[in-house]
């Protein structure tokens, strides 16, 4: 029996408020590390490793690795093999090399040796064969390591890694066997400590006070298997938001409490470990999840101190489902599905958990002879015997490292004799310096050198040939998304009297928003601003009957449809109901599977007949009684004086305040897509990942307004009564667009057309260029073939990636037009509009930096860390994941949840740190670095880089590691690089490739290429 | 004329299964001299194959009904003879086989569709196609078979793909596992099969479904079938197969493979081979009273405990495989009443629904936000607030038996399971200590406990 806790020495209703205190602070630190990620519904981009935010990045990543135990680089050979197809090249290599080792402490190298920098570049490129003691033990015993040279380099490459001398001594099969058993001999002889078994650091693992990793150690059981059937099933059904027919009882008690009365209901047999249980939450008698735990720490004997160690860990075992307790804690408004709302505090979760673990842990150890109590277990675990056993010793350990390293030095063994005590120290030092994550971090850092190198030229070449514009007929202003990058360039590049900017997608209106066939109000802007003004689509006037024809209809299909899912799951409803819909069925389900698009097409015509479309209006007035205050902190629409400022700002930080064009576009975006779980996070991330649509209208609506325009006057603002916005929504899935055109004056009837005929062509040109990077579009589609395809992607039920999202997204320019127009940067730039010459100060810059960058970090940090380690920091692959409880996805019927990207998201990413490149001075960004703290951790410890061009002098500085700005240097100077690529069009450059393709110019004076075809329509 | 044109048409559909074994064979070639066989040929292969079935199946299903609907008992050689004993190469072609048979054919046929977009790219894509093909061949040899042998061939292989493809994910510690406890089930279960066409062969020389049916038409003193004893090792194979009370477990634990197979496999087809089996013995059945009422409460109790398991389960995909059971339990008792129409409808139609509700599984969240928006806030108040008007404490303790699975689990681990680990224990040990004094090694205690 256990102890009874009632009996033992602290009785759980008289924790000093100390350890209550401890507690509580253990937890609150401990959630920290847990995902953020909300329901899926509000999926939002950010930063999977914000809570080590405020160290330097690389620092955090190795803090990250340790703690969350995921890889946060890809693997070094993926880096070698980048580096085998020229992605990374030497000389990145050697100035990533240089930097690096410049902050460590250089060893003391004779005068006598040059070849210095040369080993650190070979080790760096080679490696120098961690093993652990067994596998070492293994290939100098069993293997060939101390007869052959680096097995681990082919032979292609043995010249590269030994230079001249190696020819000599690998020139037959007995001179590499002499010297290498000659080498080693040396290497034990001058590595002073290679023969003792002295090694201060044993394994971590062994010396742990967590009774899960100790039971697995010893017993090579782990707790967690039986723990985690039990109790996940119970987290699914309590955090339920209407997946379940049949909820749980007293939620509404938290989910300790429902637990404890739901297990101690009627005498029902038990899991052996599990025996215990009702006996257990009986004796301790309604006690609250915080005494529960408490009490549960002190029988394992855990002290004040361990609490916060202890706590972190045990919330680690399922961070999904610990996260969503803590995300879902005081924001239960999000569960709106359910009568009775459930309580939702992370302590409950933990109480529960460590009630079923000390079971575990006992039943285990019961099984491996333990026959004390739980306050005995960890010592008891401690003393066995078998811990000790497993500390790597290894007699060869030491020389090891020395060895390798010296065979690529090319030393022979009397060489090695012969050297000093510091060249030896040095050796070695190049081994320890460079070790796996250090050389993996390089490895890094020369990657994204590559590619910021290769957009800064692609920019400092198009700067030199630039030509003014001519002033616009039209005007498209897009989000900043990186996946409207193509959209713009084909616009401009075939519509030369057309000019494009970008902003961030919500366009300076942070409303909340309800549209007609919306479930709730959403707040449509980024995740870090609170919306204060309430927008609802509301049906036209005239059109009030039809919509309450459409409501009704509505309602009765989705009663229908509600009552079909919920009687299909019956017992007899649902046996009757399976024989008549079964027959059924088998129409759409044909049609879905082999004709997905026709489906499609023949549902909207439908749902068209159905439900009559409704002309709608937003509602943006204010009225003007009492009731305009707020009410719930959101104000009813937006005042005149309101709109006139969001309108303003908006113009003025896209640097759209003169030369108004006739119309002006005004692009939101969205993605359409079946099946898809995680849809949120195809959507636009500057509106909290939804449609921008709403805020597209709204805006052009705002900007449509005399008296808007009046108060913009005055502002400085001259928008001629000629000039006509117009709000659209760009889906950038299926490649179309909508345009809000219900308050167009006639007579501008035409523009509208022409504008819409342009766009149509855009579309289908980026939709074909999209389509290289999709295996089952064919290279050789035409335009409307690519746009067909595209519509599949987003109507068929078995697509797994009905279209890329922000993958291999990598840069940012925040800045004019002209510093990018012309450039192919294949859809992985963000493009923020922003006009230095319009903000000496720098207010304009500082206020679109605090909107933009965290919104472009969370995408692209979300993406790199969900590529690096998607089974562990993202999803890992859709094709088991299963919804759970309308909140998120698990792995089959019993996992963690999985939070981050799934893998068919990220597969074509390229991890790669924002890239971010201002249109501004050195000197003004770092008054504004001083200015707002939150950028500052961002960019001072790198989390994105920064990095400037001089709007005057055209100087490209670095914001470096000592947290100023140095001047650019390129890794490989302009002279020894191949020119720049140029093409005629778009179309020429990326035609026939399907994978990575380099920034190159785009000017349609380029000569033509002789095997650039005609243009397929 | 007609004759021979019909009898060919039924040879065709008795050599459907023969096309995606075929298929199998290539893209395992292909597999093998490729490191990475193209997908297109691989997706290619599969759809030639399983359309060729299809369409031989289609063509003997219009020939069939020309014939006026009369049962066809084909014999298309002999595997191999020894003494009294032959496998024969049996096929039965009626109203009960070939529908479904043609229905499993589309259905594979779409999974064959549905999964060249969904598995792009996913390690072990040959592999999955290749399971596939040979599902296919198993569950259309099950449904064509004309005695117990051939259907026993067709059912090994329809449960060996099933356990290799709930593994798919074979670096993952979850479905490997889940697929060692379909493994075990099954084998468990299977022994059902072996026997009843044993006690078959040794009463009547035959396995064969005709001559089954003709024993038991005409009760002869020297030919009795047991009937009761064959009846129920028969349950005992369908059971496992259909994941009845109480061998269901493995069901919701299957479903850690990709969703195309579960729908598949567990939704569509593989869970109603066991009911196939019932309705292809119902006069072995009608012979065995007690061996119907078992099958009566074995379904009953199965329904009962899987539509409250589904209903209060928190994920989408275990309350389908919850409501799934739950109907197949429903086809245990309309087979146990006799009713093998009604349950060849049923299983058809059901299989269709849910093969359809499994593939669009991943919208549940965006169906549920529609139907949200479309009535307003509160949808799971109304039609299943069944328990609402209960007590307290019996809401509490349905609401645990249904959470727990009505503890089969737990008995099973701890009647069955733990006293055969710790028997098999304790025979290792005693094992090695003789081992080891037989061996003269003194140290016999840490050889004991290693």
């Amino acid at each position: 029996m256990p102890n009874d806790i009632h009996s033992s020495s602290d009785s759980p209703r008289q924790f000093s408020g100390n350890r209550r205190q401890i507690l509580a602070d253990a937890i609150s630190h401990a959630a920290h590390y847990l995902p953020a990620q909300g329901p899926l519904e509000v999926f939002v981009h950010h930063n999977t490793l914000h809570a080590f935010g405020h160290l330097p990045f690389h620092q955090a990543l190795a803090a990250a690795s340790q703690k969350l135990g995921a890889r946060c680089y890809l693997k070094e050979q993926d880096y070698r093999e980048a580096f085998r197809s020229g992605r990374i090249t030497l000389a990145d290599i050697q100035a990533a090399l240089k930097s690096t080792l410049a902050a460590q402490p250089h060893p003391n190298v004779p005068q006598t040796w040059d070849r210095f920098d040369e080993i650190c570049l070979r080790v760096q490129l080679f490696g120098h064969r961690e093993a652990s003691a067994a596998a070492l033990q293994w290939q100098l015993d069993e293997g060939d390591a101390a007869r052959r040279f680096r097995s681990d380099i082919p032979p292609s490459l043995r010249e590269q890694a030994l230079g001249e001398k190696g020819r000599s001594l690998l020139a037959d099969e007995a001179s590499e066997a002499a010297w290498i058993h000659d080498l080693w001999q040396a290497c034990q002889e001058r590595v002073p400590d290679a023969g003792s078994l002295s090694n201060p650091h044993a394994p971590a693992a062994n010396r742990s006070r967590f009774p899960r990793d100790l039971l697995i150690a010893v017993c090579d059981e782990d707790p967690n298997d039986l723990v985690h059937p039990a109790l996940i099933p119970l987290c699914a059904a309590f955090l339920d938001r209407g997946q379940a027919q049949l909820r749980m009882p007293l939620r509404a008690q938290g989910f300790y409490a429902a637990w404890c009365h739901i297990e101690t209901t009627g005498y029902v047999l038990r899991s052996a470990w599990e025996r215990q249980l009702g006996t257990r939450i009986r004796r301790t008698g309604g006690i609250d999840a915080e005494t529960a735990v408490l009490a549960l720490l002190s029988e394992l004997g855990v002290r004040d101190e361990e609490i916060p160690d202890f706590i972190e860990h045990a919330l680690l075992q399922l961070p999904g489902w610990a996260g969503m307790f803590q995300r879902l804690e005081g924001s239960t408004q999000l569960i709106g599905l359910v009568r009775e709302q459930p309580q939702v505090r992370l302590i409950d979760f933990l109480a529960v958990r460590l009630s079923l673990d000390v079971l575990a842990y006992l039943d285990i150890a019961k099984h491996h002879g333990f026959s004390g109590e739980l306050p005995d277990l960890i010592p008891y675990l401690q003393s066995l015997p078998q811990l000790s056993l497993s500390a790597g010793r290894s007699a060869y350990a030491q020389a090891w490292p020395l060895f390798n390293v010296a065979q690529l030095a090319g030393l022979r063994g009397d060489e090695l004799r012969g050297a000093s005590a510091d060249s030896i120290n040095a050796l070695r030092s190049i081994a320890d310096q460079l070790d796996h994550d250090t050389r993996v971090r390089i490895f890094h850092e020369a990657y994204e050198r590559n590619y910021r190198d290769s957009v800064l030229r692609a920019l400092v070449a198009r700067r030199a040939d630039a030509k003014p514009r001519e002033q616009a007929r039209f005007s498209v202003v897009c989000c900043i998304d990186d996946r409207m990058e193509s959209l713009r360039r084909h616009i401009e590049e075939n519509y030369p009297a057309i000019d494009t900017f970008g902003a961030a997608g919500f366009f300076n209106l942070a409303i909340a928003f309800q549209g007609l066939d919306d479930p709730a109000m959403f707040p449509l802007c980024p995740v870090v601003v609170q919306p204060q003004h309430r927008i609802v689509e509301e049906p036209a006037e005239s059109d009030a009957k039809r919509f309450a024809r459409r409501q009704r209809r509505r309602r009765r299909w989705q009663r229908a449809s509600r009552l079909f899912s919920v009687a299909s799951r019956s017992l007899i409803l649902g046996s009757l109901l399976t024989a008549v819909a079964g027959w059924v069925a088998t129409l759409p389900l044909l049609l879905n599977v082999f004709l997905p698009i026709s489906a499609a097409r023949l549902r909207k015509r439908v749902t068209r007949n159905l439900l009559p479309e409704v002309r709608t209006q937003l509602s943006d007035r204010r009225t003007l009684d009492a009731r305009a205050e707020a009410t719930a902190g959101l104000f009813d629409g937006f005042s005149i004086e309101e709109k006139a400022s969001r309108v303003g700002t908006l113009l003025e930080n896209i640097g759209m305040t003169q030369h108004f064009a006739r119309v002006v576009a005004i692009l939101g975006h969205d993605s359409s897509s079946v099946n898809n779980p995680h849809f949120a996070a195809y959507s636009c991330g500057a509106c909290g990942g939804r449609s921008g649509g709403p805020n597209a209208r709204l805006f052009a609506r705002m900007a449509n307004r005399k008296e808007v325009r009046d108060l913009l006057r005055t502002r400085g603002i001259d928008i001629p009564d000629s000039t006509l916005f117009i709000g659209g929504v760009h889906d950038t899935c299926v490649d179309s667009i909508r345009l809000f055109d219900e308050d167009i004056p006639e007579e501008r009837n035409d523009d509208v057309a022409e504008l819409r005929r342009v766009l149509d062509d855009v579309l289908a040109r980026n939709a074909h260029e999209r389509c290289r990077r999709f295996a089952s579009a064919s290279p050789a589609a035409s335009y409307d073939d690519s746009l067909a395809h595209v519509e599949e992607r987003g109507a068929d039920l078995s697509q797994a990636r009905p279209e890329l999202g922000h993958a291999t997204n990598a840069a940012a320019i925040v800045g004019r037009r002209i510093l990018s127009a012309g450039v192919f940067l294949d859809r992985r730039a963000f493009l923020i509009s922003y006009d230095p010459t319009i903000d000496a100060s720098g207010t304009i810059l500082e206020r679109v930096l605090t909107a933009v960058s965290p919104v472009c970090a969370g995408i692209n940090l979300e993406y790199f860390f969900s590529s690096v380690d998607n089974e562990r920091l993202g999803a890992g692959t859709k094709l088991p994941h299963n919804v759970t409880g309308l909140i998120a996805v698990m792995n089959g019927a019993c996992s963690d949840l999985r939070t981050g990207l799934p893998k068919q998201m990220i597969e074509i990413h390229e991890p790669v740190r924002l890239q971010l490149i201002l249109d501004a001075k050195p000197e003004i960004v770092e008054s504004i670095l001083a200015r707002q703290p939150p950028l500052a951790e961002l960019f001072n410890n790198h989390w994105v880089q920064l990095i400037t061009i001089d709007p005057d002098s055209a100087a490209i500085h670095v914001y470096g590691p000592a947290q100023r700005f140095e001047p650019w240097i390129p890794a490989s100077p302009n002279e020894t690089l191949p020119p720049l690529p140029r093409a005629r069009t778009s179309r020429e450059w990326y035609l026939a490739k399907r994978s990575f393709v380099s920034p190159a110019l785009i000017d349609a004076a380029t000569p033509r290429s002789s095997d650039s075809p005609a243009r397929p329509r | 004329m007609l004759h021979i044109d019909t009898n060919l048409f039924f040879m065709a559909a008795a050599c459907a299964p023969a096309w995606p074994a075929l298929g199998t064979l290539f893209i395992g070639i292909l597999s093998q001299r490729h490191q990475r066989a193209p997908e297109g040929t691989v997706v290619a292969i599969s759809q030639l194959a399983l359309w060729l079935s299809f369409i031989s199946q289609v063509a003997a299903t219009i020939a069939y009904f020309v014939r006026n609907a009369q049962p066809v008992d084909l014999t298309l050689g002999s595997f191999y003879r020894a003494g009294d004993y032959g496998f024969e190469l049996r096929f039965l072609l009626d109203q009960t086989s070939l529908p479904i048979c043609l229905v499993a054919s589309l259905l594979v046929l779409a999974t064959s569709r549905f999964s060249a977009h969904y598995l792009h790219r996913e390690r072990g894509f040959n592999r999955f196609f290749a399971l596939m093909l040979v599902f296919s061949c198993g569950i259309q040899l099950t449904v064509l078979a004309g005695s117990y042998d051939m259907l026993f061939a067709g059912w090994e292989l329809v449960g060996l793909t099933s356990v290799l493809l709930v593994g798919f994910f074979q670096k993952r510690a979850g479905p490997v596992r889940a697929s060692m406890r379909v493994l075990v089930t099954y084998r468990l279960c299977d022994i059902g099969l072996l026997v009843a066409p044993i006690l078959l062969h040794l009463s009547i020389h035959s396995s064969a479904f005709v001559d089954v049916q003709r024993a038991t038409r005409v009760a002869s003193e020297h030919h009795a079938i047991p009937a009761t004893a064959t009846a129920l090792f028969l349950l005992v194979a369908a059971m496992g197969k259909s994941a009845q009370f109480p061998v269901g477990g493995w069901l919701p634990r299957a479903m850690e493979g990709p969703t195309a197979s579960s729908a598949v496999f567990y939704g569509g087809l593989s869970v109603h081979a066991g009911v196939y089996l019932l309705i292809r013995s119902a006069p072995l059945f009608d012979q065995a009273p007690l061996a119907k009422l078992l099958l009566i409460v074995i379904g009953l109790l199965t329904a009962i405990m899987a539509v409250l398991s589904g209903q209060v389960s928190g994920d989408a995909k275990s309350g389908l495989a919850y409501a799934t059971i739950a109907q197949v339990g429903l086809m245990f008792v309309e087979c146990g009443l006799g009713l093998s129409r009604l349950a060849t409808a049923h299983l058809i139609a059901h299989a269709v629904l849910r093969y359809y509700q499994f593939l669009r599984i991943p919208s549940v969240l965006q169906d549920a936000l529609e139907q949200r928006a479309a009535l307003g806030a509160q949808p799971s108040t109304q039609p299943a607030g069944h328990l609402d008007s209960l007590t307290l404490p019996i809401r509490l303790l349905l609401y645990r038996l249904a959470i727990e699975r009505f503890e089969v689990e737990a008995v099973l681990d701890r009647f069955i399971a733990r006293p055969v680990f710790f028997a098999a224990h304790w025979l290792g040990q005693q094992e090695a200590r003789l081992a080891a004094r037989l061996a003269g090694d003194r140290s016999t205690d840490g050889k004991g406990d290693a």
